[in-house]
């Protein structure tokens, strides 16, 4: 199925036009999502989010961009949205502990990515913990770029910005990581 | 950004290098599908409770019941002031009847 006929079965509401979108789509979304979380059930909870949202708006898809750009611009939001509520939720959790359940404690050694090689694992994961305090236009722009390996043209197509503010982005979160990983090791002796 | 200036941030990216893609759990569509159908039918018990919970519908009401409790409320004052009001005056009458008001010396 290509994509026109992709776009249009979905549009009619094909029950096997989604199931081949899902089949396409699922397992680099997911990547993404992961990689911005670090937690793999949030991630699973945006990725079906994501499709959930494609099947429900795709008559609104406009086709400026390719179906693949909007999907993945879909599920950064959803990934940016599940960040700012456990953000909310830390607050929340901190002002009125018996109120709010406690936030799910991430790995003291930081987040294990399944795909990394065992050898490298312990790197990654610092690396991951420093780009987890990144701002979070830094940390998607990041995320996508050099963690993902996506070239800059199609990721200032997913966050809708020019090419000068993406490099900026990446140029800021840089300087950014640089110092979290120095204070990083500074505590660690 | 020169790369040379952030020397400790390159030696862990190239931990990346040769990362796999992760990949969704098991059945992923089917549980997509489960969930679709939970939330249309989840939606469609919301939309009986959406048309009387719209922010409008509440905030009249609420105009409404503070509007009637006002009024009660002042009521309740009119009728105690006009009740203490016939109060004095039966006292008085009462008073005036038996000629009370007149002091006597003996």
């Amino acid at each position: 199925m290509n994509e026109r006929e992709l776009i249009e079965g979905l549009r009619q509401g094909e029950e096997p036009a989604f199931r081949c979108l899902v089949e396409e789509y699922r397992n680099r979304i997911f990547h993404t999502v992961l990689n911005i979380l670090q937690d793999r059930d949030e991630a699973e909870d945006a990725a079906q989010e994501t499709f959930i949202q494609v099947f429900e708006s795709i008559k609104n898809f406009k086709e400026e961009s390719s179906l693949s750009t909007w999907i993945y611009r879909i599920a950064t939001r959803k990934a940016l949205d599940k960040l700012r509520r456990r953000k909310t939720r830390g607050r929340l959790h901190q002002l009125l502990p018996w109120w709010m359940p406690q936030e799910k404690k991430g790995d003291e050694q930081g987040f294990q990515h399944p795909g990394i090689q065992a050898e490298n694992k312990e790197k990654a994961a610092v690396l991951f913990k420093a780009i987890s305090n990144l701002p979070e236009k830094q940390r998607v722009a990041f995320t996508l770029i050099k963690v993902q390996g996506m070239n800059y043209e199609e990721a200032c197509k997913i966050l809708e910005q020019n090419i000068k503010a993406v490099e900026s982005l990446i140029t800021r979160a840089r300087i950014n990581l640089q110092k979290s990983l120095e204070n990083y090791y500074n505590r660690s002796k | 950004m020169n790369k040379k200036n952030t020397p400790l941030l390159d030696e862990h990216l190239e931990s990346l290098k040769g990362m796999q893609a992760a990949e969704a759990g098991d059945f992923f569509y089917t549980r997509l599908r489960q969930r679709m159908v939970a939330d249309m039918q989840r939606n469609a018990i919301d939309k009986l409770w959406r048309f009387p919970l719209k922010p409008v519908w509440t905030v009249s009401l609420l105009v409404i019941l503070l509007g009637v409790n006002g009024f009660m409320l002042t009521q309740q004052f009119r009728n105690k002031h006009i009740s203490s009001n016939s109060n004095n005056s039966a006292i008085k009458n009462f008073a005036e009847s038996y000629d009370q008001t007149v002091t006597t010396t003996y």
